[in-house]
């Protein structure tokens, strides 16, 4: 049984028709990409799974449940965690407080796991008692990803996490994924950047205009240079 | 003339920092939920009123603010679970005027119950003879007494917001309640934990204004737009900032009004506000603006 499944998911922003029917599975373990070019869905997507909106039709199924219109807390308590698009930090929050905000899954150790996102994120351990307001661009990727973490998720959404980062900040970024995947956590990010997005994804689904176009492999995408140029504007 | 120039700044600071503890509720409230609290003057005159019932009936003025506490928090839980909490889901528009609602019976319901008259609590303890640096005058201890106590209340609130979970969540939710839902935080329990501790500190508010205004229906209605005032000035969510904009509004009245009368007093303390406003939109300490 797949981690998460969509199935066949409607959503509207009042009267506009955002997600015409989208379907995709993750499995367990897996790092799974969302490609698709700006307003063709991936945010959407992300926020339906997450509840911040509720789809008016289909279903979210989350470790064999249906959590479709579930409360965003009661989603992120089953494990469930968020790095949303344009990092949205508490900017009245020190580093340590962004890390204390988070509610774990029942079984998590908060100290403990303090340690494994400081490990992941040593920049981050002498910044604790900064505001994180006062953190680069790059600086606060990593706090949110930090942030996301200490709800010690089974599964992680990462909105566009490298975008509008510099290379040495995506380089860390793409880095600290490797680790978390390693570690078992199942990564599902959206991109709108087809190489960045294999550099950690296993596989990838293509999202246009609402509906998912194709999915593949990294080495069958990666090589198919027509649907790169296709859907998501790669000049080739 | 220094003597009563400082009698009035004392006056105000007791005054302003009552007004924090009324409008502290009001800026949580607003920042958390988006909710302008119309009924939030009116738990300032239920604990009046409670405070001045428990002291008429067994003569103890410190059990009456307990009792205010407690009665004001008990009312905020049940205002919040049945009008706040389900209107504000629908739209905050519709909870504003429900809460409108709310503090017009309340007002009718406390001239019904209390009648329209002032209720007169006397003023605890006597007056303490000042001397130095030149001054000669006296002031009810009273006023020392009720700023003590809203200050550790102020405090108190500051430690809890700095330094406990609950209240760094709350801070959270306040600069952006969607994140702070998807990192696991209940926001609504938040939000009901919240009112009732703004509605119990705002009845002992009340309870503590009894002897210097007297206890009167429309003591909350009176006071409500200088609370939105100070509340949005102060900055959502700042402890910091809501003594400061209520100590300025409460100094500015005080002091003004040895020179001038307190219709003209009024209107050069909105003034100070909305000129603050004005330069600063997030308010003077605020975490997070009205019109994010």
């Amino acid at each position: 049984m797949a981690l998460l499944a969509l199935d066949d998911l409607h959503t509207y922003y009042g009267l506009a028709y955002i997600l015409q029917g989208v379907s995709l599975a993750c499995e367990d373990g897996e790092a799974v990409a969302l490609l698709g070019r700006n307003g063709q869905g991936k945010t959407t997507t992300i926020k339906s799974i997450m509840s911040m909106v509720v789809p008016r039709r289909g279903s979210v199924t989350f470790q064999g449940q249906n959590v479709t219109g579930w409360p965003s807390h009661a989603i992120a308590r089953r494990g469930m965690s968020l790095v949303p698009e344009g990092r949205r930090i508490f900017p009245a929050l020190s580093v340590l407080d962004h890390l204390r905000v988070p509610v774990g899954t029942g079984h998590a150790d908060r100290s403990e796991q303090l340690r494994f996102v400081l490990e992941v994120f040593p920049e981050l351990e002498e910044k604790l008692n900064e505001a994180a307001r006062g953190l680069s661009g790059g600086q606060q990727q990593m706090l949110v990803i930090a942030r996301a973490l200490m709800t010690r998720p089974t599964m992680l959404l990462l909105d566009e996490p490298m975008e509008g980062l510099s290379p040495k900040a995506i380089k860390r970024v793409i880095e600290a994924l490797k680790i978390i995947h390693g570690t078992g956590v199942t990564l599902f990010f959206a991109s709108t950047s087809c190489e960045r997005a294999f550099l950690v994804a296993n596989r990838a689904y293509i999202i246009e205009k609402g509906r998912i176009v194709h999915q593949a492999g990294r080495d069958e995408l990666l090589g198919n240079v027509e649907v790169q140029r296709h859907y998501l504007g790669v000049r080739g | 003339m220094a003597n009563v120039l400082v009698t009035q700044c004392l006056n105000g600071i007791t005054i302003g920092l009552i007004f924090a503890l009324v409008a502290l509720g009001l800026t949580i409230v607003l920042g958390l939920m988006g909710v302008l609290n119309f009924a939030h003057g009116s738990f300032y005159m239920l604990g009046g009123y409670v405070t001045y019932s428990v002291f008429a009936a067994v003569g103890n003025f410190w059990l009456g603010l307990v009792a205010a506490m407690l009665v004001c928090a008990v009312v905020g839980i049940l205002l919040y679970l049945t009008i706040v909490r389900p209107l504000t889901k629908r739209s905050p528009l519709e909870a504003l005027l429900a809460l409108v609602g709310v503090s017009m019976i309340s007002l009718q319901a406390a001239r019904t119950i209390w009648g329209p008259d002032p209720k007169l609590l006397p003023i605890p303890f006597g007056r303490v003879h000042i001397e130095m640096f030149g001054l000669d005058f006296q002031y009810p201890v009273y006023f020392f007494v009720a700023m003590g106590l809203a200050i550790a209340v102020l405090a108190g609130m500051s430690l809890l917001f700095r330094h406990t979970d609950i209240g760094i969540r709350c801070l959270a939710a306040i600069q952006d309640h969607e994140i702070a839902s998807c990192m696991g935080v209940n926001v609504d329990r938040v939000s009901c934990l919240m009112f009732t501790v703004g509605m119990a500190v705002a009845g002992l508010a009340g309870g503590l204004a009894g002897p210097v205004f007297s206890v009167y229906p429309n003591m909350g209605i009176e006071l409500i737009g200088m609370m939105f005032v100070i509340a949005i000035v102060g900055g959502m969510g700042s402890i910091g900032g809501t003594v400061i904009a209520a100590t300025i509004i409460a100094m500015t009245k005080s002091i003004s009004s040895i020179y001038i009368s307190g219709n003209i007093a009024d209107i050069l303390a909105f003034t100070v506000l909305l000129v603050i406003l004005l330069v600063r939109p997030r308010g003077i300490m605020g975490i997070a603006s009205v019109m994010d």
